[in-house]
């Protein structure tokens, strides 16, 4: 099966499954990043600049801290930058946990070879190679990055009289009734009962009738009788 | 179209998070995809040149304006393989126009600049749609949506910076003295020579990213119909309502066949197989290899581990000095494996030697132990308190039994027969009791091990003998004398003859 | 057990825990723990992992159970999480890990050195004999530059005629930025199979050495040695230094040994990165004494004196920092 999704056995026994972040979701956010510390030049050499060649020392200074430390700072402050953080990611080591110092330097002075010799060129066709979207400072730093999950409102079973399904439904089936009715009131009640129609074979019921029956199956697995 | 076997794992998903399985499905079946698309562009590229041969400028942005024509048949391939239906490159070659004509005209032409076109051409090219449907089908689909243009937007640049990187590599790979070409030329003032060279990365950046863009476009499009009209439940509705039919129907194969066979000697299905077509070998690999990636199957799971490399084999050029040491070496080592063989059989003649004496020494111990003494050994001298051998009875047990009955002394005359059926149970049986076993025990395992009469005939009496022995109610002397009648009947009367 | 019971039963345990993370993803002022409710967080979250194992082999809706991912992974991330960097870290590696390492990996140094110091030492020589040679090397531009920036008559030793009025504070930046950036890139480079590495580390020898030759040959030798030979020593060192962490990486992917590629990289990587740390510091050092120190119009025999001193100090660093009184350190 192909998915972006990987799964990583944690120390607690369970598997995790993380979502591997691909190379335009990235490129957008190393576009945001550029974005932001060509502000930061500016913001600095603005005021610097008036101050001779003593400000400029200082910007210079800033420049290169800014050049080759911006990720690594922030992916130790936050787990991302901040382009990253506006696309939803964050970067982890490969084994599930937070980024560290080290792997985090490795991975972005390593920046200048998947520079070469273009834009980046070296570090796209990595990603393109790689099944997580690695380029060659995550090899070399064991990092990935990853969208965040985040906290969704989770929408109730719709209310009504629970009804034993027939019998020998498999899990999975019952997981397939248990995700229509979570998912259903974000579709258009025409592919309700559409999609409800589908087994008709099963329950015998047409039009919305078939859809409350799924959603009486979904009850009974979820709540008992 | 089996649903089952659908290849790419569908689920609700953010747009960029489409755009990455589409990545991900690009890299999965990259080499097909990259033919097809090298397959009509390359044609295509050839013949434009043969048309202006002195425009390389028009060439290649004549062969970029086409890209519509070559994109349809990825698209096409990818839906067949979404669901583990690889088609032959040819075979899609020979659908070819009847995947891209419809619409042709309008894709290259105003709907070139539509930054949304990978993502809309699934609903021209899958579903068909045309005209108005299709636009509202756009609509609706496209509603919010912006995942596309943005792949769009930076899909161009990703082609841009490998298009680059190729010049900037030509130039950097031809030594400095040359002269031929530098990186300002290329990028700024490109003569025919750099515009030539020029194509080879832009066909080649086109052609890597061509796959990408268009899987990544359908990935959105999926996503989307997930999102929308939960096509991920659709499926597994459809796969259950599937599972269902299948299974009745192939109750009713069943009884079909057993009828058939019945009647026609199952004849009709041997022809069948006979009919079937030898498989060839590719076939029969791909065949196997589908059976072995079912989840069914089991999982095929990587394992890193360290193993010793093997040592390379000596070259040939080696010289005959080496060989002549190689030999001599391997003389050596075959001699010494000998010399080893030979210590370990010596090794093992005198280990068996030792056993043997060890057999013999010890034979006493051993050779005559026969099963039946085993189970005489196992057999206690007492039990309960009772001495359980033979010399301790009298050979005419119910006689004494009687004698000592007209003495009035029950307790004697019962333990007698109790005694003497235990006995009688272990000689016959040969019961196996612990001597530490309780009386229920000990019938317990008379009725488990060897029922029959005695057994019976020993359950009766034992609660009869524990109610005397331990709370010295006394049977009636009726009821003593029946056990010693039944104890003749069942060991029959020579305890009466001798008498 | 059905899920809605499952849900009423631990629901309120997972609030609390969500509750937790959430004042956990806060900045450290603002949090309004104390320590008991963060001490509960393993407990808690080793319960949650176990109701998500639970709701997955239950078959749970999936809704469900990625509510719960969603929280195990927070958890993860908390629980896990590395140290933060602690200056007192810092100070115990450079005086005594970064040297201590060195001395691990010194057998890269001495092929990093060995590709510096041959072609520099071949080159120099031959622009000391040869007049021309230097024009192979850089272009008449440069040359004039270069000459003009040790001309004994320049008011401050190693710059151009443009930049002979920019203060030392400019200079420290400009040299900061120059040749960390060098550095790093020369590390980096080591991840094309060593090759980026080899070529910076030729290129620079060549470099220094043309320049280093020709101007001992125009008779400009006391200004130039007198300039480059105190931060010399940190500069020099430190790039090579650089150089022999690249040629760890190039060594990791050309030979993994019994590793597989990406594993021998991140092994030796994280290594070689401590070296690069190490050589960062130093040439922060060096770009420190080249904007102070070096330009500044000290007699040139104080000069030599300090730069003596300065390179024995190096080496003595290298050599001997961290060593424990018996043992190897």
């Amino acid at each position: 099966m192909l998915d972006t999704a990987r799964r990583y056995e944690i120390p607690e026994g369970i598997e995790l499954d993380f979502r591997v972040a691909g190379p335009v979701v990235r490129a957008c956010a190393w576009a945001i990043d550029l974005l932001i510390r060509a502000g930061l030049y500016l913001v600095i050499a603005i005021p610097l600049s008036f101050m001779g060649g003593m400000g400029m020392g200082v910007t210079l200074i800033f420049f290169f801290v800014i050049e080759w430390f911006y990720p690594v700072l922030f992916e130790l402050r936050q787990g991302a930058t901040p382009g990253k953080k506006a696309m939803g990611l964050e970067v982890i080591h490969d084994d599930g946990t937070p980024i560290g110092w080290s792997a985090s330097l490795i991975r972005n002075l390593l920046r200048t070879v998947d520079f070469l010799p273009f834009l980046y060129a070296t570090g796209l066709i990595a990603i393109l190679l790689n099944q997580d979207f690695k380029r060659l400072g995550d090899l070399a730093a064991g990092s990935l990055v990853i969208y965040r999950d985040k906290a969704t409102l989770r929408p109730g079973l719709p209310d009504v009289k629970p009804l034993q399904p027939p019998a020998n439904m498999t899990s999975d089936e019952g997981r397939t009734l248990l995700a229509f009715a979570e998912r259903s009131p974000r579709l258009s009640s025409e592919r309700r009962i559409e999609l409800a129609e589908i087994l008709t074979g099963l329950t015998g019921k047409q039009g919305e009738a078939a859809v409350t029956e799924l959603h009486a199956y979904a009850n009974w697995l979820s709540q008992g009788r | 179209m089996d649903l089952d076997k659908i290849t790419v794992t569908v689920r609700p998903r953010t747009a960029w998070e489409a755009i990455d399985l589409g990545f991900t499905m690009a890299r999965a079946w990259f080499a097909p995809l990259w033919t097809l698309w090298m397959v009509v562009a390359l044609p295509v590229y050839l013949l434009v040149v043969l048309l202006l041969p002195d425009e390389p400028i028009w060439v290649i942005l004549i062969v970029w304006w086409l890209k519509p024509l070559y994109e349809p048949m990825l698209l096409f391939w990818m839906s067949r393989a979404l669901f583990d239906d690889s088609v032959s490159t040819s075979t899609v070659l020979r659908r070819g126009w009847g995947i891209v004509w419809p619409q042709l005209l309008s894709n290259i032409t105003w709907r070139r600049f539509n930054p949304n076109r990978s993502f809309t051409m699934p609903v021209s090219v899958l579903e068909g749609l045309k005209g108005k449907i299709r636009r509202k089908r756009i609509a609706v689909l496209g509603r919010g949506q912006q995942g596309g243009t943005w792949l769009t937007i930076v899909g161009i640049h990703f082609e841009v910076i490998l298009e680059v990187a190729c010049i900037v590599l030509i130039v950097m790979m031809l030594p400095e003295e040359l002269q031929w070409l530098d990186i300002d030329a290329f990028l700024f003032n490109p003569g025919n020579l750099e515009q030539w060279l020029q194509h080879i990365g832009d066909l080649l950046a086109m052609s890597v990213i061509a796959p990408f863009y268009v899987a990544a476009g359908f990935a959105l499009y999926l996503t989307r119909r997930t999102e929308l009209e939960a096509w991920d439940i659709e499926l597994n509705l459809r796969q259950l309502m599937a599972r269902r039919k299948s299974q009745q129907t192939s109750m009713a194969k069943l009884a079909m066949m057993a009828l058939c066979s019945a009647m026609l000697y199952s004849g009709l299905f041997v022809t069948a197989d006979l009919k079937a077509e030898p498989l060839t070998q590719v076939e029969a690999k791909r065949q196997v290899e589908a059976v072995l990636a079912d989840d069914l199957f089991g999982k095929t799971k990587q394992v890193t581990y360290w193993k010793a490399l093997e040592q390379g084999s000596s070259d040939s050029d080696s010289g005959w000095l080496l060989e002549w040491i190689l030999s001599v070496l391997e003389g050596f080592t075959q001699g010494f494996a000998a010399f080893g063989k030979g210590v370990l059989l010596v090794l093992a003649g005198v280990a068996l030697a030792w056993l043997i004496y060890k057999a013999v020494i010890n034979h006493k111990q051993w050779v005559p132990r026969a099963s039946n003494r085993t189970k005489q050994v196992a057999r206690p001298e007492t039990l309960f308190g009772l001495a359980l051998d033979a010399q301790a009875l009298p050979s005419d047990i119910p006689g004494e039994c009687r004698r000592s009955l007209d003495q009035g002394d029950m307790r004697t005359a019962l333990s007698l027969l109790y005694r003497g059926t235990l006995l009688a149970l272990f000689e016959q049986d040969q019961l196996e009791i612990p001597d530490s076993a309780t009386e229920l025990e000990c019938l317990d395992l008379i009725r488990a091990t060897c029922p029959g009469p005695l057994a019976d005939y020993f359950a009766g009496m034992t609660p009869v003998w524990m109610r005397l022995a331990y709370d010295h109610q006394r049977p009636t002397e009726v009821q003593i004398r029946l056990f010693c009648q039944q104890w003749e009947a069942l060991f029959g009367q020579e305890g009466g003859d001798a008498d | 057990m059905r899920q809605q019971a499952f849900e009423q039963q631990h629901r309120e345990m997972w609030q609390q825990l969500r509750h937790l993370l959430d004042e956990l993803d806060r900045p450290k002022r603002k949090r309004q723990l104390d320590a008991s409710a963060i001490a509960s967080l393993p407990a808690l979250y080793r319960a949650l992992c176990n109701h998500y194992a639970l709701s997955r082999s239950r078959h749970y809706s999936p809704e469900l159970e990625r509510e719960l991912h969603e929280m195990i992974v927070r958890g993860h991330r908390h629980l896990y999480a590395g140290r933060s960097a602690q200056l007192w870290r810092l100070v115990i590696f450079i005086s005594r890990g970064f040297p201590q390492l060195f001395r691990k990996q010194i057998a890269y140094f001495w092929v990093a050195a060995l590709l510096f110091l041959v072609p520099g030492l071949l080159i120099g020589g031959y622009c000391y004999f040869q007049s021309e040679m230097i024009y192979s090397v850089m272009d008449d531009t440069q040359v004039a530059q270069m000459e003009s920036m040790y001309d004994p008559a320049n008011r401050k030793p190693g710059r151009s005629i443009e930049r002979s009025a920019e203060t030392d504070m400019m200079m420290f930046g400009h040299y900061i930025s120059n040749n960390i950036g060098i550095g790093f890139r020369t590390f980096a480079g080591g991840m094309l199979f060593g090759v980026g590495s080899v070529l910076l580390l030729v290129f620079n020898g060549v470099f220094i050495g043309a320049v280093a030759g020709h101007l001992t040959r125009m008779g400009y030798e006391e200004t130039f040695w007198s300039f480059v030979s105190g931060h010399g020593s940190f500069e020099l060192t430190a790039i090579v230094i650089c150089g022999a962490s690249g040629l760890m990486l190039g060594h990791a992917l050309i030979a993994p040994g019994q590793r597989t590629r990406v594993d021998a990289l991140k092994w030796r990587a994280a290594d070689a990165l401590k070296l690069v740390m190490g050589a960062a510091a130093m040439l922060l050092v060096a770009a420190f004494i080249e904007a102070f120190w070096s330009s500044s119009s000290v007699a040139t025999e104080i000069k030599y004196g300090v730069a003596a001193l300065l390179w024995l100090l190096v080496a003595l660093y290298l050599g001997m920092a961290g060593r424990r009184a018996h043992g190897s350190g």
